[in-house]
């Protein structure tokens, strides 16, 4: 009777993560809402999980992320799923798509297929969140409604318990959604021309090629450089040595020499594929930031 | 001396280039690594392949500056020059070489050639000695201890601590300490340089031992100091007529690639690394010019040699300082591949890694 009760309470509380990792005191009954979304017919505000009322004791907390249309940022993607994973919290990502008006002669025919349509592919572009959500253990939900947004929001908001914020794109417009959402709203806020951008990694061959490239254009310029001193040597010497202000002619014929010559030699050793340790250069002290540094990724600022 | 009428410039034969690029190679090789070398193999290099004294001091200095700019080109790129000390200890290293001058003057004036060349010698072996065996036991101490980052001699922690003005921070190099302590250790490297044509045996170590630097950044700010001294030296011999441009131009062929791969291979190795090799060629040329001391006492009719016996032995002590060089050149080389490969198979086990879990 005892191990019959621990094994009820064990299978009751623990769900395995995805990452293999086990979760305690989480509902399971969250996992069917991982699957597609179905779709039903009926009033302009349309819950496609209207019948699953998340009310059980020990509810996950949740953040609401909210897309006009069928796809998500993914700076978006990547900031909720981050931040998901570290607070232990699930996602409920939403799509609300707009219609034509009702009263409109494409809604009357078409008003139906259009939805189907926007649910497909809203689908899809959520199958990438659910993704990246379920690589990182977090379990996310996705929801798609039809109207106005701050409606459809409020809305879910009943709907859905213990929505802790929301989140929306960059391009939203701060006035239009806060004003009449009662949750903390977040929005991503990205910056133009940043410092360290993501920078692609180069293709190695292309960039041996290029060194290539270099290592023959300054070498054919360093050998005809060398012809002209040496086919004309005796010239060059008389001029060269002839002391004073004629000082200059060998210092700066070193110097044009190292310049041309020596990236020759660099171009050679980097084609060559003998180059610096990346691990043990030492960075340069960095210089004094300033007081506003751009930031490499899209932050979320409070807008409540 | 009013150049080209006194100077007659040699005829090159093709064995007389590639010893020269050779040579300038691995000079720019262990240059690129420790900041300094090379210079003493290519003047007397030269002036066995016939060529005057003043001309070969002459040449060697002006393909020394335009390598030392770009060895310190490609370290300041790596993060490793510190500019400020470089200057500051090159300011004080041009008084050094004044001196210098000075002094090798006053010697020949009162012992004739043969002294002036008893004091340079007897000056390479005092100094490469004693500091040579202090930077290899040094170097030897780290690599046992397997200290990665460079340690501050006592030395250098109590000079640093003292508080006398002007104080100066050295930014890469990463110390503070009062500018009366930098100018004896650049006018030394200047005398030396003025004495025995490498300044960096001093330079390297006082930076070191005395300021406080790591080997890395002391080898470094070294080509700075190379290229100021360098560029200074050429232009007083250029304005004499002495520069032979063309044994430059080939010398500089050679020790641009040397120079640029040594650059590379200080960061492939420890900081301890750069030590090693800086004794060991300090040692090995000690006993180099130690070789040469009975020939020059032999001139001084100090003590009587067969000249048989004191061809042989500047012979043997040309042979042990190309050694010296060639040494020096192998375990860079040596430590170069090994820091390569390790690199490599790191990067492969962090990508296998990425792409299967932990191995």
């Amino acid at each position: 009777m005892l191990g019959r009760l621990k094994k009820w309470k064990s299978a009751k509380s623990t769900i395995v993560r995805p990452d293999g990792r086990n979760i305690r005191g989480r509902p399971q009954t969250f996992e069917s809402a991982l699957e597609a979304v179905p779709l039903g017919s009926g009033p302009e505000l349309h819950d496609l999980a209207a019948e699953e009322k998340l009310q059980i004791p020990g509810e996950p907390r949740k953040i609401l992320v909210v897309a006009q249309g069928e796809a998500f940022d993914p700076d978006e993607i990547d900031y909720t799923v981050n931040l998901a994973e570290r607070l232990g919290y699930d996602i409920i990502a939403l799509n609300v798509g707009t219609p034509p008006p009702r009263s409109s002669r494409f809604y009357q025919v078409l008003g139906k297929p259009w939805r189907e349509a926007f649910v497909k592919r809203a689908s899809a572009a959520a199958a990438r969140f659910q993704a990246q959500a379920a690589k990182k253990g977090v379990r996310c939900r996705q929801m798609v409604k039809f109207g106005d947004l701050n409606k459809a929001v409020e809305e879910l908001n009943q709907e859905v318990k213990r929505i802790e914020f929301m989140i929306t794109e960059p391009q939203f417009n701060k006035q239009e959604v806060t004003a009449q959402v009662t949750l903390p709203v977040f929005s991503l806020r990205r910056y133009q021309g940043y410092q360290g951008g993501k920078v692609m990694a180069k293709d190695l061959r292309k960039k041996k090629m290029t060194y290539l490239r270099y290592t023959i254009g300054f070498g054919a310029l360093s050998a005809v450089l060398y012809a002209a001193v040496f086919t004309n040597s005796a010239t060059v010497t008389t001029y060269f040595t002839m002391g004073g202000l004629y000082a200059a002619l060998p210092v700066t014929t070193a110097l044009i020499f190292s310049f041309v010559h020596g990236a020759f030699a660099s171009n050679f050793w980097s084609a060559l594929g003998i180059e610096a340790s990346r691990k043990a250069t030492q960075p340069r002290p960095a210089a004094r930031r300033p007081v506003r540094r751009e930031r490499p990724r899209p932050r979320a600022e409070l807008r409540a | 001396m009013n150049g080209i009428e006194q100077i007659q410039f040699i005829d090159l034969s093709s064995t007389s280039v590639i010893f020269l690029f050779l040579v300038g190679f691995v000079g720019g090789l262990v240059s690129g690594f420790i900041g300094s070398g090379g210079a003493f193999v290519l003047t007397p290099g030269m002036m066995s392949l016939g060529v005057a004294g003043p001309v070969a001091v002459a040449s060697n200095m002006c393909h020394k500056f335009p390598k030392a700019m770009v060895g310190a080109y490609k370290r300041y790129k790596y993060g490793q020059v510190d500019l400020k000390l470089g200057l500051v200890m090159a300011g004080s290293a041009i008084l050094g070489v004044l001196i210098g001058i000075r002094v090798q003057e006053k010697i020949l004036e009162l012992w004739g050639q043969a002294g002036s060349n008893l004091y340079i010698s007897l000056a390479f072996v005092v100094v490469l000695v004693v500091v040579g065996s202090y930077v290899f036991r040094d170097a030897m101490k780290l690599k046992k201890s397997g200290a990665v980052d460079n340690v501050v001699t006592k030395l250098a922690q109590k000079l640093q601590s003292i508080n006398l003005p002007p104080m100066i921070s050295f930014g890469t190099a990463n110390l503070r300490i009062s500018l009366w302590f930098t100018i004896p250790v650049g006018f030394c490297t200047g005398m030396l340089a003025a004495t025995i044509a490498v300044g960096g045996f001093i330079g390297v170590p006082g930076m070191m031992y005395v300021v406080g630097a790591s080997g890395l950044v002391s080898s470094a700010t070294e080509l700075v100091i190379a290229f100021v001294m360098g560029l200074g030296g050429s232009i007083k011999w250029a304005t004499i007529g002495m520069v032979d441009i063309r044994l430059t131009l080939i010398i500089l062929a050679g020790s641009l690639f040397g120079v640029q791969l040594g650059a590379i291979g200080t960061t492939h190795v420890k900081d301890y690394m750069i030590k090693f090799v800086m004794g060991a060629i300090m040692l090995i040329v000690a006993v180099s010019r130690g070789l040469a001391i009975p020939k020059y006492l032999t001139d001084l009719e100090v003590i009587s040699l067969s000249p048989a016996t004191n061809k042989l032995l500047m012979t043997v002590s040309y042979i042990s300082m190309c050694i010296a060089l060639g040494i020096g050149a192998l375990i860079i080389l040596g430590a170069m591949w090994k820091g390569i490969r390790a690199e490599k198979a790191a990067l492969a086990l962090e990508s296998k890694e990425a792409t299967y879990g932990p191995v």
